[in-house]
Parts: C-alpha cells; structure tokens; sequence
C-alpha cells in the first residue's frame, strides 16, 4: 500500500510541460461556434477548409511539441487566406462564389505564398537565431576564458582548486 | 673600554684600539713577546711623541681572559707591569681583528729568556729586598683584586738582576690561565692536567710558582734541568716538588723556611700571600714536612711497578686502562687499600665510583668510564682523567675553545659533561669549597644543554656558558672578534660588503652566542633547523637581526639587508597574490637599500596584509568557480546546436509570422474598409 501511495505521489518528469488546459477549451469553443455558425458561414468554412489545407500538412509533419512550426504557418496561411475570405464575405457568401475564387489561380498562388512565407520563417528565423546567439556565447566564453587566465596568472593554479590554503602556502 | 673605534684606521702608522690607545705595527719587540702573541710598540692616543707602551696582539686564537679585564685595570703596582687599555684591533698586516692589551713597557728586560738559564746567586738581603719583597707585594695587590696571575716564573719578570728597581710580572690576561706555565711551576694537580685544560685555579698556585721561581733564583739555576714535564711530575710525585726543588741544596734558614711553605704540595698548607706578608714582617711560621700521603705497608704491583702512593697509582691506572680495569673489577685493589695501605675512605670511594657507574646504566667506553672514576677516587684533588686527556673541571670550557678552534675533537669533553664526571669530581673532594656547589649545579644543567641537538643547543652552548668572555667563534665571525652581541651586526655588515660571505649569517655559534649572551629565546633558533628554503628560516633571521638592530644598532645596515633578501625570498609564499608579490619585491628592495631591518620585516611579516591576501584569494576563488560553471554551460549549449534552435529559434519564428500575419490581416481590412467606404461614396 506504502508503495502504491509512494507512485501515486511521483510525477515522472517526461520533458514535456502540461498543455494548458486554455487551449483545448478554445479549440472545443471554436469548433462548437463553427457547428452552430455553419448554416450561416458554410462558403466561409468551406473556403477555410480549402484555404487552410497547407497549415494542415504543416500541423500532420510538425514534430515539435509546441507546434510552432504550425503556428508559423499557420498565422501566414491566414494572413493569404483573409482577402479571399473579405473578399467572399463582400461579395455575398455562396458557394459559386466560393468556387469562383477557388478557380483563381492567383488566389493558390497568395495561400500558398503566404503558407510558404511561413515555412521560409519558420526555416530562416531559428538559423539566424542560432547564428547569433552562438556568436554571443563564443563572444562571452572568450571572455569568460579570459577572467580565467588572469585569474591563474594573479593567483596561481591553486585558485582553481580547493585545496586548504595551509597547504598551498607551505612554511616549512 | 670602547670596539667601536677598533674599525676606523686612521692614515698613519699607528692602529686605534681601545679607548686611549693606538699600537704601530711597524714597530714589533719581540723582547716582550707574549705567550698570546708578538708584542709591537704602542703609545698612548694624541701623544706622537712617545710610544711607551706595548701591546700584545692576541693572535693565538686562544680565548683571552677578558673578565679579569676589570680588575686587572685597578692594579697599579710597580712590581705587576701597568695594564692600560685593550680592546679589538684591525690589523693591517692580515686585515684581520685580534684582541689586544696595551701594558705600560717595562723599563728592564726579561729576567731570564730560559727557564734553564744559569745565574750567578746573589746575597741574601740583596734578593730579599730588591726580588722577594716587592714580588710578595704583587702577590698581595693580585690576592686582593681576586686575579690569580698563572704567569709567575723568571720567563715572564723585567727585572735587571740585582737592580734597586722592582721587579715587574708581565701579560698574564694573553691566554687562558696556566696555557704557558711550564709544568715545573705548576702544583702537582695542574701540572698534571693537559696545558689548556688547567682551568682558572686559585690563589695558592700563585704562590707556588713564585716558590718555584723563588727555587731558582736561591740556587742560581733550575735543579730539574734537562727533564721532560712527565719526569718533572714523576719527581714531584716521588719527592715532593719541596724534595725535588731543593733537596740537599744548601739554603739560608729563611729561605728554607719559606720556599717549605710555598712548594707545599697540600695547597690547603702552602703559605698564602698574607702568610708571605706575615713572614717579611718577621714572624716565622713553621711549615709542615711536605709527604708524598700515607705510604702502603705493601706495594701494589701494577704494570711491573710497585705503588706506594695512591697518586702514582693512580697517573699508572690512567695511563693503562684496561690493565686497570682487570685489578679494579677483580678486587685486588680493594683489598690492597684496606690491608696495605690501612685507608677506608678511599676504599670506601673507589667502591663508590665502581658503584655509581654500574648504576647510571652507562655502557659506552666502561672501561674508562671506570677508570676516570676510580682516579678520582684515589686522588680527588688531581683532574679528571678521561681518555687520553687530564682536564680540571673549570679548564673544560679553555679545553674545548682549544678543540673547536683547532678543529679538534670535542667528543671527550661532551662525554665528561654527559657522563657527570664533574659532579663525581666533585662529590669525592676532600675539602668542599664554597665554589663547587654553583659549579656542580652549572655542569648538571651543561649536561641537558649538551645533550640538546637543536640550533643553539649542544657542544657550542657549552662553551658559551661555561666562557663568559669568550668571543664569538663561528667560521665566519671568527677574524672579527665579536665579544659582544653589539658587536655582531656590524661585523656581519662589514662581512656582507667584502662580498667574501657565507650564503647566510647564520650557523650554530652564533646561534649559540646569541642565547647565552643576548638572552634570546631558543625558539626562535627552532626555525634555523628547517630547510634552507624554508619562509621559517628566513623570517626567523629578519626577525632576530631587526631585533638586534632595533636594540642595539646600527641605523642603516644596507649591505646585510641585501644579504638578507634572497633568503627572506621564500617567505614571499606567504602572499597568494602575485601582484602584491611583485609590489613587495619592489618594496623591499628599496627599504633594503636604506638598511632598515624592522621595516623589512614589517613588510614581509604583516599580519594583517597575509590575512587581506588570503581573504582576497577566497573571493578570487569563488569567482574561479562561478565562471568556471558559466563556461560549461555555455559549451553545453554551444555543443547542442539542434537545442538552442528549436527552444529559442523556433518560438521566436512562430511570433514574427504571428506578427506578420497580424499586421497583414489588420492592412487587409482596413484596405476592405477603404474601399467599401469609397464604393458607398
């Protein structure tokens, strides 16, 4: 019993945080909003569904636990997705006209385009990121390095020990 | 008495020394030779005129007797020659210091230039006023001041013979007493004691070789011409020195009667200085017949001789060690001192030497542990008799000046201070005077001090307690002659800029010299056995010649403070930072120049700059450690790349495109709005 109480206790540390219980709150919302909202907005969900199919590929392939990839995307794919959707919501929402901006070749070229500057993003971002911050680290590890050496050089090898001082100053 | 101007030479002829003095080196007289050393011509300070007086130059290497110095000055008798000044000379001819004694010059010549030298004898009245009379009165004047001269005999007198002027005893402070007294004007006890180790002695040995001299003067010659010192002994031991000196001579009644009285071999019986007084004025004291001691009814055989006489004896029984152990061990002499010779009390002796030897556990050299205890026993006045050497307990500390400055062997003196034979010595006299209860007490604490092998411990302390004058005798302040700790420093700094020195100013002698005649603690001397490149070493030596400087002087002492440096070198360990190490080798070089041994030391010795420096290191530590943490973890990081970009690039890509996005969602529709405002206008 001991035991079992003791696992009960023991949380195993798996490296990944909790999701936050906001997010699955929000998603079930939205998709309860988009099942009551669907009589009246059908063209406009169609056209998302459509529309977003690049931010789908994008949340199937992306490993990360964050998603942040599919966030990347994602956020982009709707920055293209939302002049088509004014667009159809101007122009009153039918699905003939839905079909009609399907039909668009530019309308794939501005999704995908905005879908593809979100995986450029999500690609270029970490290099640079990484490029620079390695340079800081390298920059400050020089540095570091350096206190290191004046250190020894002032102080002896001893001050990188620990040693009892009685033993490194010897009387005798 | 002043050393201070013994080092300043002036360009003249003549060399300071002393207070009022000034010897010419070029000016030697060798008629007035010394047993220390050459006599030269000397002359008083100021006076250009005159140079009459002469100063023996001490260059034996023999300690002088320097605490008779005193005394010595208070005698002004016209039969003792004029001691004027002394003190320490620089002497041009070897650039090294000898103690020197300045006397006023005797106006006649020596008596005799030989012991055996033949005269014609002259009239009894004309020896008794012109000799006899004023010698007794030096005797008087000597008896009173408490010196006893050890130099009396016709070698050693300026008189012209039959001269009305007063004979004059010369230099008896040149060696230590009794070194050059033949042994014909010696008691029997001294002259059996090897030259050196014959010891201050008494009054009463004074008179014995005045009687001796007195002898020669009588007969016009020296009875004993022509025998060795040990035939000289084996007469007196025979005969009595009275028997063997005068013998069947025909003498005057009063010359009789008083060479009796003072050639007695009893010292408690010979006539003293007061006695000889007593005698000038007439009243005629009746010396006992002088014996050779009780005589055995049966001689002792021993080494094929027959002993009559407990002294012989015992000269045979040291001189054939392990014959005489056999006889000892087996009894026969127990029994030949109670049968034939009738004499329980120094049977009763000889039983206690054997005794107490068997009881203190001693095993080394038994057999002339032994011996030297049972010689004690048979003649206790005679010296202690120990290996091939005959010393008087008080002659040990000469003895072993003697050995260390002729690198002899000190081995047998520690062993007769080890081994308590004084204390046995003393045990067995006779007559127990007044002085031998602070001696005894003396060599006991010799004995732990000998037994000591720390730094200024051992045979060297010794023989700075045991020789209240005696200078210091280290290697390397040996041709200064430092007779006082004041004396040291300036001797060390006038060694330090001949650049002719050791590596340090430091050994067992001065080590020595130091606790016994500056009163210093032996634990400082504690830090001298560490090796030679130990901060304790060198500390010690800042700490105890800045000591010395601060009490003592000299202000500056520039060239022994940069003797000091190197050896002071290794206390810089001390200090963890090298940049103080640095700021204090500046330092210390700058204050050495100035020759301030205590702000030397208050540098490297700082408590509070050590205490600053560790606490310095502890914080520089700490800080090692914090950046060594930093370091790792940023070479953690920098060895996993894939890491930083998807926690830090990632992320940051998700919010730019967010960004982005918002900003083109929020453009979209204000341009949707602008044109539906357009369209409805």
């Amino acid at each position: 019993m001991a035991a079992k109480k003791g696992n009960k206790k023991v949380k195993k540390d798996t490296g990944v945080k909790p999701r936050k219980g906001m997010g699955k709150l929000g998603f079930y919302t939205t998709a309860i909003v988009v099942i009551f909202a669907s009589p009246f907005i059908f063209p406009t969900i169609i056209l998302a569904v459509i529309g977003l199919l690049p931010t789908l590929v994008a949340l199937f392939t992306d490993t990360d636990r964050d998603r942040s990839s599919t966030a990347a995307v994602g956020a982009m794919n709707c920055a293209g997705l939302t002049p088509f959707i004014i667009d159809l919501w101007m122009k009153g929402q039918t699905v003939e006209q839905v079909f009609r901006i399907m039909t668009n070749p530019s309308t794939w070229v501005v999704i995908l385009g905005g879908a593809a500057i979100g995986q450029l993003i999500v690609f270029a971002v970490p290099q640079t990121m990484a490029l620079m911050t390695f340079a800081n680290y390298e920059k400050r590890l020089k540095l570091l390095k350096k206190h290191l050496e004046d250190l020894k050089s002032n102080w002896g090898q001893d001050v990188g020990t620990v040693k009892p001082i009685n033993q490194i100053i010897k009387m005798e | 008495m002043s050393y201070d101007n013994a080092s300043q030479t002036p360009q003249t002829n003549s060399v300071p020394f002393g207070t009022r003095a000034d010897i010419l080196p070029n000016v030697p007289l060798p008629d007035f030779n010394a047993t220390g050393g050459p006599t030269y011509a000397a002359k008083y300070r100021g006076n250009e005129a005159a140079s009459d007086l002469m100063a023996v130059l001490c260059n034996t290497g023999l300690p002088a007797r320097l605490d008779f110095i005193a005394a010595m000055r208070s005698i002004d008798h016209p039969s003792i020659v004029r001691f004027i000044d002394s003190g320490v000379v620089q002497w041009p001819h070897d650039n090294a210091r000898y103690y020197t004694f300045a006397y006023q010059r005797p106006l006649a010549p020596r008596l005799k230039n030989s012991v055996d030298e033949r005269h014609q004898p002259m009239s009894e009245d004309t020896i008794n006023h012109y000799f006899v009379r004023p010698l007794i009165g030096a005797l008087l004047e000597l008896q009173r001041t408490g010196i006893v001269h050890h130099a009396i005999r016709p070698t050693n007198i300026f008189w012209r013979m039959g001269s009305a002027t007063p004979p004059q005893l010369g230099d008896c402070m040149s060696v230590p007493a009794g070194y050059g007294q033949p042994v014909l004007f010696e008691p029997l006890e001294r002259a059996l004691c090897t030259p050196i180790g014959r010891g201050p002695g008494m009054h009463a040995d004074d008179c014995y070789a005045f009687g001796v001299t007195l002898a020669l003067m009588f007969l016009g010659e020296n009875p004993l011409q022509g025998l060795d010192d040990q035939a000289i002994i084996q007469a007196k031991v025979e005969k009595t020195s009275f028997g063997c000196l005068v013998g069947t001579h025909r003498l005057p009644a009063t010359h009789i009667e008083l060479l009796r009285g003072l050639l007695m071999d009893d010292a408690r019986q010979r006539w003293s200085a007061s006695d000889l007084e007593q005698w000038l004025t007439g009243r005629r004291l009746t010396p006992k017949n002088s014996d050779a001691g009780r005589r055995a009814s049966r001689g002792f055989n021993f080494i094929g001789k027959d002993f009559v006489h407990l002294r012989p004896l015992a000269v045979g029984f040291s001189n054939n060690v392990a014959e005489a152990a056999k006889v000892i061990e087996n009894g026969v002499l127990d029994k030949w001192l109670r049968r034939a010779l009738d004499n329980e009390d120094t049977a009763s002796r000889v039983e206690t030497a054997r005794t107490s030897l068997k009881e203190s556990g001693k095993t080394a050299n038994f057999e002339e542990q032994l011996i030297a205890r049972v010689c004690i026993a048979l003649d206790p006045p005679a010296p202690i008799r120990y290996r091939g050497i005959a010393v008087m307990p008080l002659g040990i500390a000469d003895m072993m000046v003697e050995a260390v400055m002729n690198s002899g062997n000190t081995q047998i003196l520690a062993e007769i201070i080890g081994s308590q034979l004084v204390t046995f010595w003393i045990e067995m006299q006779e007559e127990l005077k007044v002085e031998f209860v602070p001696m005894g007490q003396q060599f006991e604490r010799m004995k732990g001090l000998i037994e000591k092998n720390s730094f200024g411990n051992g045979i060297e302390r010794v023989m700075y307690e045991l020789s209240p004058g005696l200078p210091c005798l280290s290697p390397t302040l040996r041709s200064h002659y430092v007779t006082s700790p004041k004396l040291m420093l300036p001797a060390f700094e006038r060694i330090a800029t001949s650049g002719n020195r050791p590596r340090e100013p430091m050994d067992r002698h001065i080590a020595a010299y130091l606790i016994v005649r500056d009163r210093r603690s032996e634990l400082l001397f504690d830090a001298m056995t560490a090796p030679e490149n130990s901060p304790k070493r060198g500390l010690a030596l800042l700490t105890l010649f800045s000591e010395m400087q601060n009490r003592h002087g000299p202000d500056a002492l520039p060239a022994l403070a940069q003797w000091l440096l190197p050896l002071v070198e290794p206390s810089m360990q001390r200090f963890l930072s090298k940049v103080l190490k640095e700021k204090l080798r500046t330092q210390i070089k700058d204050v050495a120049a100035k020759g301030d041994l205590g702000l030397l030391l208050r540098l490297l010795d700082d408590p509070k700059r050590v205490d600053f420096d560790q606490q310095e290191f502890m914080a520089a530590r700490m800080l090692y450690l914090n950046i060594l943490k930093e370091i790792n973890m940023l070479e953690a990081n920098l060895a996993n790349r894939e890491h930083v970009t998807r926690n830090l690039g990632k992320p940051m890509a998700a919010s730019i495109s967010t960004f982005v996005a918002i900003l083109l969602v929020l453009a979209e529709l204000l341009r949707a709005a602008w044109q539906a405002l357009i369209a409805q206008g």
